[in-house]
């Protein structure tokens, strides 16, 4: 059997972008667990498709590299 | 209409004058949420925990006790403070919007939450106070960013943002939001 893990946008909006340590921490678990997140296809629009929320801190947040888009 | 169960018998529109002071101050609001989160405390010990000056101290803990916000529950020195529970409810045609300890609690954190800043200058303290109650049940786990999205008409990201920056003020007042 196959395990998928798929993230919701909150879990990105927790990290914050690569330069928050929290990412960081994220993406080293996601390495040593040799595991990637798929999202879905909904998960990824609304990450990117506010230029509104370009305005908070924790909306700007590029699109999470080396994650899979699903 | 103006709606305040003052138990302390200080008057609505007093307290309504002192309770602007604190949606418009947020190192007041931070004070205030303090001693409701810390107190009984003294003045010293919350210019200690803040890191404000003293000066400015001890003028909000004199001004809130003027309105019958915080009292004192130590007859000697050092005092010590604790607040009265406020709610306020307000009515203006049509709209009814209620001021609560939560409210100012998540106000106070205005200066340092830069989301909490943002999310005030686009859609007011009005927008806060009604983010805050889908904060309390975001929390609870009963709605999600894409609920609060479609009720609140923002971008499903912008919801979760907001959310997100509320939760802690959310969980801490649990049971007076719900």
């Amino acid at each position: 059997m196959k395990t998928a893990y798929i993230a919701d946008t909150g879990v990105f909006v927790r990290c914050g972008g690569p330069d928050k340590d929290k990412f960081q921490r994220l993406r080293r678990a996601l390495q040593q667990a040799d595991v990637s997140l798929r999202i879905p296809q909904r998960v990824y629009e609304e990450l990117g498709g506010d230029p509104a929320a370009d305005e908070y801190p924790s909306g700007n947040m590029p699109y999470p590299d080396g994650f899979e888009e699903g | 209409m103006v709606q305040s169960p003052s138990r302390s018998g200080h008057p609505p529109i007093q307290q309504l004058q002192t309770i602007a002071d604190l949606l418009n101050t947020p190192a007041l609001a931070r004070l205030y949420a303090h001693i409701l989160q810390r107190g009984p405390i003294t003045v010293s010990e919350i210019i200690d925990e803040l890191d404000i000056p003293q000066g400015t101290a001890y003028d909000y803990v004199e001004n809130l006790e003027t309105a019958g916000l915080v009292e004192k529950t130590r007859d000697q020195r050092p005092y010590k403070y604790d607040v009265e529970s406020i709610t306020l409810t307000l009515s203006t045609d049509g709209e009814t919007q209620t001021i609560t300890p939560a409210l100012i609690a998540a106000v106070a954190r205005r200066d340092k939450d830069k989301d909490i800043e943002v999310y005030i200058e686009r859609h007011g303290l009005d927008g806060l106070a009604v983010a805050l109650e889908y904060a309390g049940e975001y929390v609870d786990g009963t709605v999600n960013h894409r609920i609060a999205a479609r009720e609140l008409d923002l971008s499903p990201l912008e919801a979760e943002i907001i959310l997100q920056a509320l939760e802690p003020v959310a969980s801490e007042y649990a049971d007076a939001i719900a």
